[in-house]
Parts: C-alpha cells; sequence; structure tokens
C-alpha cells in the first residue's frame, strides 16, 4: 500500500465530489470509462472520490452526462507541487546541486576497515596505506587499488597477501599474515654451525643431538670457548659437515646490581579531569566541546567511534579525546622502604631468568649497600644454564652430501 | 470517441462480459472484495447494493466505503451486518 499512495502521489491526484440525484450513474459511467476510483466517501447530498490527475478532464465530461456536478476539492502530488514551487528557481538549482554533489561523494571512500591478523597492528596498516595515498574521502579508482595492495605486500614483509574490497563508499582491508623469512633462512639444511659458550663457567651437563662434543663434564670454559664443533672427521680422512645441535649445562656465576635512588618521583592526580570531543563529517572536523588541553601533566585516551546505519558506516566519526593530568612528587626513602622496592625488582629478574625454564639458580647472595645519592643492592648468583651459542661456518669450494 | 477506441472499448466491452464472472472475497465483517461487477445501484454509508448481471447483491451495514473502484472490481469496507442476494 505505501509503494501504491507513492505512485500516485508521484503521479498526482485529485480530490473531487460529484454532487447530483444519482451519483452512482457517475461512478459506473466513469468506471467503464477506465477511471479508477479511491477513498470513495458518501454523504448525504454529495460523493467524495480520489482519482488521477490525467483522469479529470474525463470525469468532469462524464460527470455532465450523468446530469452531476462535479467540483475540484483538493489537488495533491508532485506535479501540483512542482507547478506550485515553479517560479522559485533556486529551489531546482539547489536540488541539482545536492545531487550533484551526492554523486561525487558516492565516488570517494569514506570508511576504511582493517582486518589485520594476530601480529600486525591495524594502526600500522592504517599508517602504511595513508603513505601510499589511501585514506578516507579519496576518489575511489580500480587500478589505484590494485597498485596499493602490490605496494603494500612488496613493502611490509610481515603481509603475505592483501586484498582491498570496496563496496559503496566502504573499504574493508584484508590481510594475511606471512612467514618470518629470517627463520626460513635459519632452517636452510645445507647451514654447517658450531656451538659456542656464551658464558664462563664449569660443565654439569652435555646433550648433543649434531656434532661432536669438544668438552667433557667437570671442565671449566670460559666465553667464546667452542663446545660442539659441527665439522666431524670420518674414519677414511673426509670431513661430514653438521648444523650442530644440542644443550651444554654448565654452573655460572654472575652478579646482579640493582639501583634506587634516595629520592624517588611519585605520581599523584590533581583530579583535574576534562575532556575533548570531535565529530569529524565527510573528514571534516567539528570541535563539539571547546575545552582546551589542560597545562602541565596530563595522560591523554583517544576514543574513536563509527557511526553507522542499519549495519551500514556512515562517513560520520566521532573522537573523544580524555586529559587526566598529574603532578610529580619527589620523596625521600629510607633504607627499609629501599630495600623492599630492591627486593621486588630482583623477584621480577628472577623471573625474566627462568622464564625460558632453562636456567636455574643454584645460590644467591645479596647485600645491600648506601651510596651518596643511591640505595644499592648487588645479586651474587650461582646458576645452572645452557651456556650454548650457535655459530654460523662460511666454507666454500667443498659440496654437501 | 474515435472510430479505432469505440471498437477497441466494444471489443473490450464484450470481452469482459464473456470473461467476467462474478467472485466475493469476504475477509471478516469487515472488508468485501467484488470481481466482475457491472456497476453500483446504491450507495452511501448503511448500504450498497452491486449489481453483478444476473443478480444484485445488497450489502447493509455502518459506515460502509468503497474503498476502491474501477469498470471489474471493487472493495467494500466497513462493519457488515448483512449480505442479501436479490434475484
Amino acid at each position: 500500500m505505501p509503494v501504491l499512495s507513492l505512485l500516485r502521489w508521484i503521479s498526482g491526484y485529485n480530490e473531487i465530489s460529484v454532487c447530483g440525484r444519482f451519483p452512482e450513474r457517475f461512478l459506473n459511467l466513469a468506471s467503464k470509462n477506465g477511471v479508477m476510483f479511491w477513498k470513495i466517501s458518501s454523504d448525504k447530498e454529495k460523493l467524495s472520490v480520489c482519482i488521477k490527475r490525467c483522469d479529470t478532464k474525463l470525469a468532469e465530461k462524464l460527470a455532465k452526462k450523468a446530469e452531476c456536478s462535479l467540483s475540484v476539492q483538493r489537488e495533491h502530488g508532485l506535479p501540483y507541487l512542482c507547478l506550485k514551487y515553479r517560479h522559485r528557481s533556486g529551489l531546482l538549482v539547489g536540488a541539482m546541486l545536492s545531487a550533484v554533489l551526492c554523486c561525487m561523494l558516492s565516488c570517494c571512500i569514506w570508511n576504511i576497515t582493517i582486518n589485520a591478523p594476530a601480529g600486525i597492528n591495524e594502526y600500522e596498516i592504517r599508517q602504511e596505506l595513508e603513505a601510499l595515498g589511501f585514506r578516507e574521502g579519496i576518489i575511489y579508482r580500480q587500478d589505484q587499488i590494485r597498485d596499493i595492495e602490490t605496494k603494500l605486500s612488496i613493502n611490509d614483509k610481515r603481509i603475505s597477501w592483501i586484498s582491498i574490497n570496496v563496496a559503496g563508499t566502504n573499504a574493508t582491508v584484508e590481510l594475511s599474515a606471512g612467514i618470518n623469512a629470517e627463520k626460513n633462512d635459519q632452517k636452510n639444511e645445507n647451514a654447517v654451525s658450531n656451538l659456542k659458550s656464551a658464558a664462563d663457567g664449569t660443565i654439569t651437563r652435555i646433550s648433543v643431538r649434531k656434532g661432536t662434543s669438544a668438552v667433557q663434564i667437570g671442565e671449566g670454559v670460559h666465553k667464546g670457548q667452542l663446545l660442539v664443533s659441527g665439522i666431524a672427521e670420518l674414519p677414511d680422512g673426509s670431513n661430514k659437515f653438521y648444523d650442530s645441535d644440542g644443550e651444554v649445562y654448565a654452573s655460572t656465576y654472575r652478579t646482579v646490581e640493582l639501583t634506587v635512588p634516595k629520592s624517588i618521583m611519585t605520581v599523584s592526580t590533581d583530579g583535574i579531569n576534562s575532556e575533548k570531543m570531535n565529530l569529524s563529517l565527510y573528514g571534516i572536523c567539528f570541535p563539539v566541546f571547546f575545552s582546551g588541553t589542560p597545562d602541565g601533566n596530563y595522560i591523554s585516551r583517544i576514543e574513536r567511534n563509527k557511526c553507522s546505519i542499519l549495519g551500514q558506516d556512515i562517513p560520520l566519526k566521532s573522537e573523544k579525546q580524555s586529559f587526566i593530568s598529574y603532578k610529580e612528587n619527589t620523596t625521600d626513602i629510607d633504607i627499609k622502604y629501599a630495600e623492599k622496592l630492591l627486593k621486588n625488582r630482583f623477584e621480577l629478574y628472577r623471573l625474566f631468568l627462568s622464564s625460558d625454564g632453562k636456567t636455574v639458580i643454584l645460590d644467591e647472595k645479596a647485600e645491600i649497600k648506601e651510596d651518596k645519592n643511591c640505595f644499592r643492592m648487588k645479586v651474587y648468583l650461582t646458576t645452572e644454564e645452557n651456556i650454548c651459542e650457535k655459530s654460523y661456518i662460511t666454507i666454500k669450494g667443498i659440496s654437501q652430501e | 470517441m474515435k472510430p479505432f477506441e469505440k471498437k477497441l472499448a466494444d471489443t473490450r466491452q464484450n470481452l469482459s462480459g464473456k470473461i467476467r464472472s462474478f467472485h466475493m472475497t469476504v475477509s471478516d465483517n469487515r472488508e468485501v472484495l467484488i470481481e466482475g461487477s457491472r456497476g453500483v445501484i446504491e450507495y452511501n454509508e448503511n448500504s450498497v447494493k452491486i449489481n453483478t448481471g444476473k443478480y444484485i447483491v445488497a450489502f447493509a451495514g455502518r459506515g460502509l466505503k468503497l474503498s476502491c473502484m474501477n469498470d471489474y472490481s471493487l472493495t467494500i469496507s466497513g462493519f457488515i451486518t448483512s449480505i442479501e442476494f436479490i434475484m
């Protein structure tokens, strides 16, 4: 029904009233001549009906034939509206300009959505796209999009595949992460390597999977000493090359020094928070609040939101910037508090050290000293760790099996 | 009326007379769709009489209204209390 009403409104219709002794005669006569009626209401004296604008003249003739008088009560529809405003040329110009503007704006991209996989930052990709000239507000060209896809996949080694899909004024960037090239190089089957010591210590355990061990348990080693050789001499006098692999554990000694200044800086918020909001329509920003950036030190947080209607993004965006101002205070600390801080820091270091699961702390001895400007904690650690460090060898003129 | 138009109208009338058969679709007592009508004999808000050719169908009720009408069909809406076939 709304569609029918709209079509009637576009073609224009009249509300007429028919007076006479037998208005039914008019209805029958007119309907037989192809005149269509709707909204037919009957009073005691007259009949009110709606007919198409183009049927009005025919209806007038038929009303005379049926000995009725016909009068147009009201005129509805687009043709009458155009007639009413035909002298106002500004409206026509405005309508044409808005149509042109609408067409022009439809050629631009107003929303870019990036579906980045884990490990690739969406913000970085957006920056790279902007550097290549693909930003919100540009006029969309298919060949330009293909160029950008190619350039971005060449420039950014993390990306193995990229596709920019444009639907209307929305662009969706689909990405696929690439395989790290360095890791690939390391897995070269023809590589020859030794394992060298990364620290001084005494060997406690040896586990060699590939290569020939060059040290024994209980032997003391220094940093850089060969632990596992990648070159093996065969009984027939020839050599065989390996990409050495294995673990050599040694008890090592290390000293960790941690310091805390006597006067430390503390941060406290003074409760002054402010917000700034901008609305961006078609890439043009309008401020909503006129509050400025606070004086002094502050932390700011930006929150960007897109607007959408029925699941479709529209080129209206809001950007809210929150400011939290803070003050820096300097406080002098005593040795007890310093000891607490230093122990906390050492616990963090311990966690970091044992995070790979291959380093075990066997013994530790800590001492705290007070210096001129700081408190210093020295920790002497005895650890057991894998001291192997891979060292690749380049051998020219020898072919591998 | 031009001769061609007259001929076309006559042919249409003859054809519709042959094809036209009376159908009535009643939705509750609120709306009736009539197809194959030959014209309105009486129309006011309490009574509507429709000529079908073979007989007259009389609708009685309150606030009766012809929602839309053309040469072949019409719709009556309102509170219908009775339908009578007058032979």
